[in-house]
């Protein structure tokens, strides 16, 4: 047993997805940006430990040709939780936005500081 | 072999999504990634996931993030609107910043790289495949081992994943209050960002979705009842069933759906989901014949269903309808 290519190019993904989370600066990128995260964790578990010639986790097949179906299991609850994330984190952009009228992070916090010394 | 295309592409599409400059460019690179991850999952054999990603990774989570840049935009009044979008200046200490985040991810990606290829050769945990492949039959009576499993085996779990639905539903309704957009003959909510009147709008897509609304309640229906033998289950049905108040929407953007019997059904589905997976999943399901069985899993997947149906047609509609806090 070894390592898949999908294991190693799920990790790659995470890695490209941390370094758009640092380098842009705009909110909703940094949320898509999550989810590109969360699509390489999903990734890595549906990829590891696969077998060449598997089926689907489906009654009639032979048990020891069928995927693993705990981690599929599993996955379902990530994705569904993902787009709960999902959908917070943008009404939570759109209240950042009503308030301070920017999308970028660092205009954001400047507005705040100001608003703090203001007060 | 198709991992070496499909892997590639993902990787290319990630690298594009972060360096496109047009948001809404880039939302739908989010579209086209997801859905080329479904594709993945359905060649490393899970056809659940795959359902669901395709479901609601790449086209529910597009029409949100979608309905959320078109808010924003419709934030920015018309003195503002012509220096909307400003060039963004890219600045030398931006330019350092995002030189040093490269630096750091790539050393990162390859110390992980490292460690995984050193250390990352997992045995195959072979015990625990083999009960859950071998014995999902004779224990459930569900031919689809993945229905078993988040039905069954790990009940708990669904139960808390839609309580946590059912909490960003709540946030999302707490972060966001009405301020009265309804639709008026020649809104400029639609106009603004379009260009063309709704009523046209309204008389193409009519026809084509009155035809479609049945069709859109039988595949939810079908991925529903039959969950529990072949691929799909609840979260995949209920989440097409909300496309119906979605496509309601396009064709009717009127908010006079009551919100409180949408929370009252969702929170009445959310109690007896709970109540059936004590009762009839743990506690009496030794006693339990096939027949009961069979019915345990409908239901739970019907409640299911209705409760991610009603969830998401509530964050949809705060979400097109309602200002933020």
């Amino acid at each position: 047993m070894g390592f898949g290519f999908g294991e190693i190019m799920s990790i790659v993904l995470f890695f490209i997805a941390f370094y758009g989370l640092m380098a842009r600066r705009n909110i909703l990128k940094s949320i898509i940006c999550l989810g590109i995260m969360e699509v390489s964790a999903i990734l890595f578990f549906i990829t590891m430990l696969s077998k060449a010639n598997s089926v689907p986790p489906i009654y009639g097949a032979a048990p020891e040709q069928m995927a693993d179906p705990l981690p599929q299991a599993l996955m379902i609850t990530a994705i569904v939780i993902g787009i709960c994330v999902t959908a917070v984190d943008l009404t939570l952009f759109i209240s950042l936005y009503h308030r301070y009228r920017t999308t970028n992070w660092d205009k954001a916090k400047t507005l705040e500081m100001k608003e703090r010394e203001d007060a | 072999m198709l991992d070496y295309i499909l892997l590639p592409v993902l990787i290319v599409l990630a690298l594009l999504i972060i360096q496109q400059s047009s948001l809404r460019v880039a939302i739908i690179y989010t579209g086209v990634f997801s859905l080329v991850s479904s594709l993945v999952y359905l060649h490393h054999d899970a056809p659940d996931v795959a359902l669901a990603e395709a479901v609601i990774g790449s086209t529910l989570a597009t029409v949100l993030y979608l309905a959320a840049l078109r808010k924003q935009e419709f934030f920015l009044d018309e003195t503002s609107r012509e220096n909307a979008r400003p060039r963004y200046r890219i600045t030398k200490s931006v330019k350092y910043q995002r030189i040093a985040a490269g630096a750091l991810s790539a050393s990162l990606l390859a110390l992980t790289l490292f460690l995984f290829i050193s250390f990352g050769d997992i045995e195959q945990p072979e015990m625990l495949r083999r009960f859950f492949t071998e014995e999902f039959y004779s224990d459930t009576s569900a031919e689809n081992a993945v229905a078993a499993i988040y039905l069954q085996y790990r009940v708990f779990d669904t139960v808390f994943e839609t309580l946590t639905l059912m909490i960003s539903v709540m946030a999302v309704i707490f972060f966001s209050r009405y301020q009265g957009h309804s639709y008026k003959p020649g809104a400029t909510l639609w106009q603004g960002n379009f260009g063309y009147r709704l009523e046209n709008e309204q008389r193409l897509a009519a026809p084509l979705i009155t035809i479609l609304y049945p069709f859109i309640m039988l595949l939810a229906l079908y991925i529903i009842l039959f969950g529990h033998n072949t691929p799909g289950g609840g979260f995949q049905g209920g989440a097409i069933m909300s496309a119906v108040i979605i496509t309601r929407y396009i064709l009717l953007p009127i908010n006079d759906l009551r919100m409180d019997l949408l929370q009252n059904i969702e929170k009445t589905a959310f109690i007896a989901l709970l109540i059936s997976a004590v009762f009839a999943g743990m506690l009496m399901w030794q006693g339990l014949d096939d027949l009961p069985r069979t019915v345990y899993f409908i239901v739970m997947n019907l409640l299911i269903g209705i409760k991610v149906c009603m969830g998401i047609s509530i964050i949809f509609i705060r979400f097109v309808f309602y200002e933020s806090r």
